[in-house]
């Protein structure tokens, strides 16, 4: 593909950061708004709970930052930020290295925020137990931490040639 | 460590002495009344003052509500809370006829008020209801029964129309009929009959769909009434206006309701006590949880009070959980904020907040991480503590903040960063490809001792309790296991001991964790089922990785704002526009990041650090004294 000539690499692999940095993003957006609307919810009957479930709605931001650190990795690699140019090859392995970080940051987002509104559910009956409702949802995360690792080790270990 | 050990009170008294002994208690504050548990004694009923107190309490705050949309003094937000003593506190009573007639005016006030909208709600009411016919210029005291006629005033849809010319036709010998005017929807008309067809016509105008006008005990037109109307609602606009004036004065009074109400509530914090002693006709108890340290000055104020009463302490009991109360140096205390919008600590467990602050100050800092903006937050938010003076939880965020800018300075000044401006040297450039894996592993190593010293105060708790062995079994195989590990990354020649160290710890693991089950399958099953576990240290220590991305997406906003602003200085009137876009871009960009750093910051405690040890679901310690919510209270 000869498309942008000599800038290939830097195009494609561009498209392969905003992928990580904007799927992540939209991810992240929807999981913290679920929660935020459950929490808004519990504070309008309890409304010292508002720590509490600052902490819940937080957890979802998790897969946002990570896309935005793959975005950042790869624009400082392929000479937007930084960089020397680079072969079609080089930007396709980019490109692959900001998928995984970005489709699983938005799904598992979601369903963090999914998790997390369930959470909120559980510390308006039990307060409890904010401790186990935390720790439901950082599981989900588990599973974005290794889409990250993955993401990482392509862009920063993958070479071309 | 820093949790105040407690001691359970008990003070028994003669009944006549139970409001001086808890004045003494609240004026002391170091004492939390519990519900009093000695058995076959008797609680003492709330006593009727308390319901007298609510009901005062409660005219208080209704008549602060009414004056409130009148209230116009402006309070800045850096406007401190006015001081007041101790002494005007409990001099209140003194007051309380000041109190009682402002409280009396207030609600006259609001009376006079909703009489004067009822009226204008009727007047207006009129006034829709005669404007159709103001064109009907006769009396409406004509309108109704003559001698040998038969009047109305009234309305048909005008859907019809039709049909009303057909009775029009049909009545044209024996009545008159007038039309005053259209809307879109009615017509208005105006029929004068003769008596007999009175009843028939009538029927069939209604069976139109004819609406008579409300004409009885009116008199004049309709055109004089909706004038006379009018005038009386300029006139009461004018009374409204004065009333509200007269609430703006009243509004202006309004800090002695105030003081009113943080005495009431203070009242009532000891009056609600009364409920938790024990008592006989002559005598009560008194139960309650003190810190060891403060037992004589509890006791010297106990005696001074009530010189017959008896006081005894005793350490807690196997199942009694006493309430928390910690104690910091003047420099952590604020920290406990972050602590506690988590958990309280545990009577039984640490007080995380000494470490835990200070990885909070080096975390919050790299995640900022712009000199300038450091130098902003500091000096923002001292000048806010200054003059504002505020208390409680915004006190401490305020001052976390404040320690958190001087971090954030030292973070920026390593990144090279003030303001993203270009060439300030920089120890790491982080937006170079070596510079950034450095600054990415310098992060991650964070995380690795945070992590680590979670995993060492565990031991310490171990250790503590005269648990040595669970200790080495279940938490310092995972310091071999994550030690060999990252030793394994690095890579030769330090992968070589980090490969035994790994074993080492895996093997513990393997051999240990099943020590609890019957069975050696079981046993074995475990241990290998534990080594599992290692996904979530990995998961723990690249969460880290946030710090980073987010001490990057501070330098590159501002990075990118810098530029935007560059692009427009070309001309003079660039110079404006770049300098307007700077500016709230900057402030973009501090607030945004600040809320970040201080969200992302906290999780990392929570989730990654306290995970490791810490036992929340503390009580905090609540005890009996002076508190206001309106005024600063001085000593």
């Amino acid at each position: 593909m000869e498309f942008f000539g000599e800038h290939f690499g830097m195009v494609i692999s561009t498209f392969g950061a905003a992928i990580a940095a904007g799927l992540a993003g939209i991810g992240s957006a929807k999981g913290i708004s679920l929660t935020g609307q459950a929490a808004a919810g519990l504070i309008s009957e309890d409304p010292d709970k508002f720590g509490q479930s600052l902490v819940l709605q937080l957890l979802p931001g998790t897969q946002g930052v990570y896309g935005l650190l793959v975005g950042f990795l790869i624009l400082l690699n392929n000479g937007v930020i930084a960089g020397g140019p680079i072969s079609p090859a080089q930007g396709w392995i980019y490109f692959f290295g900001g998928i995984p970080v970005g489709i699983v940051g938005l799904t598992s987002a979601i369903h963090q925020g999914q998790t997390a509104v369930a959470g909120i559910a559980l510390l308006g009956k039990r307060p409890e137990d904010l401790g186990k409702a935390i720790t439901m949802a950082i599981l989900v995360e588990t599973y974005a931490v290794f889409s990250l690792l993955i993401s990482m080790l392509i862009v920063l270990l993958g070479k071309a040639a | 460590m820093a949790i105040l050990p407690m001691e359970k009170m008990t003070l028994i008294a003669h009944a006549d002495s139970k409001q001086r002994l808890l004045k003494a208690l609240q004026q002391l504050g170091k004492v939390e009344v519990v519900s009093c548990d000695v058995p076959d004694l008797p609680l003492a009923g709330a006593p009727e003052s308390l319901a007298k107190l609510e009901e005062r309490l409660a005219a208080v705050r209704e008549a602060l509500e009414i004056i409130r949309p009148y209230d116009d003094s402006k309070q800045s937000f850096l406007a401190p809370k006015p001081p007041m003593t101790r002494e005007q506190l409990e001099n209140m009573p003194s007051r309380f006829a000041e109190a009682d007639a402002l409280i009396a005016k207030i609600q006259a006030f609001a009376d006079n008020m909703a009489a004067l909208k009822a009226r204008r709600q009727r007047l207006a009411n009129r006034i829709a209801a005669l404007t159709p016919y103001t064109s009907f210029d006769a009396p409406l005291e004509s309108v109704g029964s003559g001698r040998y006629t038969f009047s109305l005033l009234g309305t048909i849809p005008t859907d019809s129309l039709e049909k009303y010319d057909q009775i029009r036709a049909d009545y044209a010998e024996t009545a008159y009929f007038e039309d005053l005017g259209a809307t879109r929807d009615l017509h208005t008309i105006f029929v004068v009959m003769l008596s007999s067809v009175q009843e028939a016509l009538v029927g069939e105008l209604k069976y139109i769909g004819f609406a008579e006008a409300y004409t009885k005990e009116l008199s004049g037109t309709p055109a004089d009434i909706i004038a006379d109307a009018q005038k009386e609602c300029v006139r009461l606009e004018t009374e409204a206006s004065e009333l509200e004036a007269s609430a703006r004065e009243l509004a202006a009074q309004k800090s002695v309701l105030q003081a009113l109400e943080d005495y009431l509530l203070n009242e009532i914090a000891r009056e609600k006590c009364f409920e938790r002693l024990g008592g006989t006709s002559m005598a009560f108890v008194l139960e309650g949880w003190v810190a060891a340290d403060d037992k004589e000055k509890v006791t010297d104020a106990v005696l001074e009070a009530a010189p017959e009463a008896y006081i005894a302490f005793r350490p807690p009991a196997e199942d009694e959980t006493p309430p928390t109360a910690t104690k910091n140096p003047k420099l952590i205390e604020p920290f406990e904020a972050i602590t506690n919008m988590y958990s309280y600590p545990n009577y039984n467990g640490v007080d995380p907040n000494k470490i835990m602050a200070i990885f909070y100050f080096i975390i919050f800092g790299a995640m900022v991480g712009d000199a300038a903006y450091g130098a902003i937050l500091s000096i923002g938010a001292y000048i806010v503590l200054r003059i504002k003076k505020p208390t409680g939880m915004f006190r401490q965020v305020t001052t976390i903040i404040m320690y958190c800018g001087i971090s954030t300075i030292a973070w920026g000044l390593f990144y090279g960063s003030v303001f993203s401006i270009q060439g300030i040297p920089a120890v790491i450039n982080s937006l170079e490809g070596d510079g950034a894996m450095a600054t990415l592993a310098i992060c991650l190593g964070i995380g690795i001792l945070h992590i680590l010293t979670g995993i060492g105060i565990g031991i310490y708790m171990d250790i503590k309790r005269g648990q040595f062995w669970a200790a080495i079994f279940d938490r310092f195989s995972w310091m071999l296991v994550i030690v060999g590990g990252i030793m394994l990354l690095i890579g030769q020649p330090v992968g070589q001991i980090g490969s035994y160290l790994a074993l080492a710890g895996a093997l513990i693991l393997l051999f240990t964790q099943g020590r609890s089950k019957k069975g050696i399958i079981r046993k074995a099953t475990s241990g290998l089922a534990s080594l599992y576990n290692v996904t979530g240290y990995v998961s723990d220590i690249l969460s880290y990785a946030r710090i980073f991305g987010m001490g990057l997406s501070t330098g590159v906003i501002s990075m990118v704002f810098n530029t935007i602003a560059g692009l427009m200085m070309g001309e003079w009137y660039g110079y404006i526009f770049g300098i307007i876009i700077m500016t709230v871009g900057h402030v973009f960009n501090i607030i945004i990041n600040t809320l970040g750093a201080f969200v992302h910051s906290a999780r990392l405690q929570f989730i990654e650090f306290f995970s490791k040890f810490y036992e929340g679901d503390g009580r905090a310690f609540m005890p009996l004294r002076y508190s206001t919510k309106n005024f600063r209270l001085e000593q």
